[in-house]
């Protein structure tokens, strides 16, 4: 491993402070809404730093480095979008207002209100399923991020991420949101620390200009190679990935990058403007798309800016880890307020990974290309282990660590409550005491960690799996927004709306599933397939067609379409 | 299409290097008031009348 003695300490320092202050807090937990929703005393500033602590994980950082690594700049447009929705949201209280003052303490539970308990339980199902899923990768590409950026021995990545959970799960079970709010402060100022100081480090080695310059350069050059080559419809002609990989028999010089003197020879030094004509060329595997506008040529299109502007409304109005900051504040102008000043925060989640991933593409692409083991995935932390001196690479690993951590609990604790608030409770008949209530969500989160820790980490996820998540998040984002702004917004709605709106919501992603796998399967029987933007759209589509045609029919059907009172 | 390209650079620069100087601010702003908010939130769960209970 590259960690020296100041690295260690750094990251010890951080680790055992944010492990006291976290389980300080079970102090104050006496009943299930100071577990679950912090009594309802989050300020602003406490929210701005746990909103943006819990959305910012190593999942995302390496996400949205990937997208710059393949779409330089312009892959962070979601993050402009985010930006823009929650700001909105933060200005008009769309859905957020009327969700904190009706007092509940999930959405599911408010969905009670308006359309009796069957649908409460469905979109508690649906929740638990596309959140908890999607939840079970953040364990193991956290760990790949610390094989890639410290040379951690990857026979230790499950021990070092099972022990990074179980002491999340030490100060969440014990104090539950007061905890996550304290400790979720400190890992903003740690994380917040380290995505400043290297993203400055990223761009006094690779100057903005030429950044930029090199960038075009690249994106000419895909074009051109794509005009003599074009690219075909089919799985080859996406975004470089580990299949996809430069093969090092080609590129020797890549293959040895790591351990080797070949990287240490490219330690720090800075990339310099270069001419169209002493560009090298671009590796097998590597392609750079418009790096500037995401609707130019070569650009993400359209109609994905589109679906992306969508996600990104559905995400902060319903995503449930966002919406238990709202809930837990002290009343709903503190929650627009939180909104409002976290929006900006938004931009940088996206644009400083992305800047890392679009330095890392020049990086190796004047090295001739990704190492054997590397992809578009994994090039950043690769390139960042190649860039941070002693002493900030231990700030590094603090910051990720921390951004780790924060997603962890926050999530940890807000699937926990899904499943007591709206799975469990709804079924027992006698309300329990407070503390067995307490117990039983406590209980909760310690079986959602082991479950993740056995489905995400020591468990191989199957090829497909990506794709399982992606649609089981859609249906989340599609169903559960138009359930909401059903609820909140049409007198007219109803239950069967609600019920037709959750299964229509569904249809469109798992038409995508099932397209895309026969054309892969049998792609002479079936040519045709499914972008990922055009299932994503037609599940809000179908998601608002079900609540607005179901409603209509269930007026005939229902005596009383609206007999659940209004929220 | 040109003209559209260099905005579009334009725009991200500012994008990238706002973003670095509010996370900057950030870091002492909500530093500050943050620590401040949490200091008052746990005086005020202290204060609540059947505090602590579950220990």
């Amino acid at each position: 491993m590259t960690l020296t003695p100041l690295d260690w300490a750094i990251i010890v320092v951080y680790l055992v402070g944010c492990v006291v202050a976290g389980v300080w807090m079970k102090r104050f937990v006496r009943n299930v809404e100071d577990f679950a929703i912090a009594g309802r005393e989050m300020d602003v500033y406490l929210g701005v730093a746990s909103l943006a602590a819990t959305e910012v994980g190593i999942v995302t950082i390496m996400y949205t480095a990937e997208m710059g690594f393949t779409n330089g700049p312009a892959g962070a447009t979601f993050g402009v979008l985010s930006a823009l929705a929650m700001f909105l949201v933060g200005l008009t209280g769309f859905v957020i207002v009327p969700m904190r003052n009706t007092g509940v303490m999930t959405i599911p539970e408010l969905l009670e209100k308006r359309f009796g308990v069957a649908v409460r339980w469905l979109a508690g199902l649906v929740i638990i399923l596309g959140g908890v899923l999607n939840m079970g990768i953040f364990l193991r590409l956290g760990g790949e991020f610390l094989v890639h950026l410290i040379g951690l021995p990857q026979q230790y990545l499950e021990w070092t991420m099972t022990a990074l959970l179980a002491l999340v799960l030490l100060y969440t079970v014990l104090g539950g949101m007061l905890s996550v709010l304290v400790t979720d402060y400190l890992q903003f100022l740690v994380m917040g620390m380290g995505i400043v100081v290297t993203s400055v480090l990223v761009l006094w080695n690779t100057p903005w200009p030429v950044l930029t310059q090199q960038l075009a350069l690249a994106h000419q050059a895909t074009l051109a190679s794509q005009e003599k080559d074009p690219p075909r419809t089919d799985s080859s002609s996406k975004a470089p990935s580990a299949s996809t990989a430069t093969d090092p028999r080609e590129h020797p010089q890549a293959a040895s990058l790591g351990s080797s003197e070949v990287a240490d020879s490219h330690r720090g030094k800075a990339l310099r403007p270069a001419g169209a004509d002493s560009v090298p060329p671009l590796p097998k595997g590597m392609k750079m798309g418009n790096p500037f506008n995401p609707v130019g040529r070569g650009g993400l299109g359209w109609m994905w800016v589109l679906w992306q502007a969508m996600t990104a409304l559905a995400v902060v109005t319903t995503w449930q880890t966002t919406i238990a900051r709202v809930l837990a504040a002290r009343d709903s102008r503190t929650a627009k307020r939180v909104y409002r000043r976290t929006a900006f925060y938004f931009v940088g989640r996206f644009a400083l990974p992305g800047l890392w991933g679009a330095a890392a593409f020049l990086y190796f692409w004047h090295l001739g290309g990704l190492p054997e083991g590397v992809d578009s995935l994994r090039a950043m932390p690769r390139f960042l282990a190649t860039l941070l001196p002693m002493g900030l690479l231990g700030l590094m690993v603090a910051a990720m660590l921390a951004a780790e951590m924060s997603t962890d609990s926050g999530y940890l604790l807000t699937w926990a409550t899904v499943i007591y608030n709206d799975l469990v409770m709804p079924l027992v008949r006698r309300k329990p005491s407070e503390q067995v209530r307490l117990l039983i969500i406590r209980i909760l989160v310690v079986l959602i960690g082991l479950f993740l820790v056995f489905y995400g980490l020591w468990y191989p996820l199957p090829g497909k799996a990506w794709d399982y998540l992606a649609v089981t998040g859609n249906i989340y984002l599609a169903s559960l927004f138009t359930l909401l702004v059903g609820a909140l917004y049409w007198p007219s709605a109803n239950r069967i709306g609600a019920i037709a709106a959750i299964i229509l919501g569904a249809v469109g992603p798992i038409s995508f599933l099932i397209v895309n796998f026969l054309h892969e399967r049998y792609p002479d029987r079936f040519p045709w397939q499914i972008a990922p933007e055009m299932a994503g759209l037609a599940a809000f589509g179908c998601a608002f067609a079900g609540m607005i045609f179901g409603s209509l029919i269930g007026r005939a059907f229902l005596p009383h379409p609206t007999a659940p009172t209004r929220p | 299409m040109e003209t559209w390209e260099k905005i579009a650079e334009g725009f991200w620069a500012v994008m990238v290097f706002a973003s670095i100087a509010w996370y900057f601010f950030l870091l002492f702003y909500v530093g500050i008031r943050g620590g401040r908010e949490i200091l008052r939130m746990g005086h005020r769960q202290g204060e609540k009348p059947d505090a602590p209970a579950t220990h």
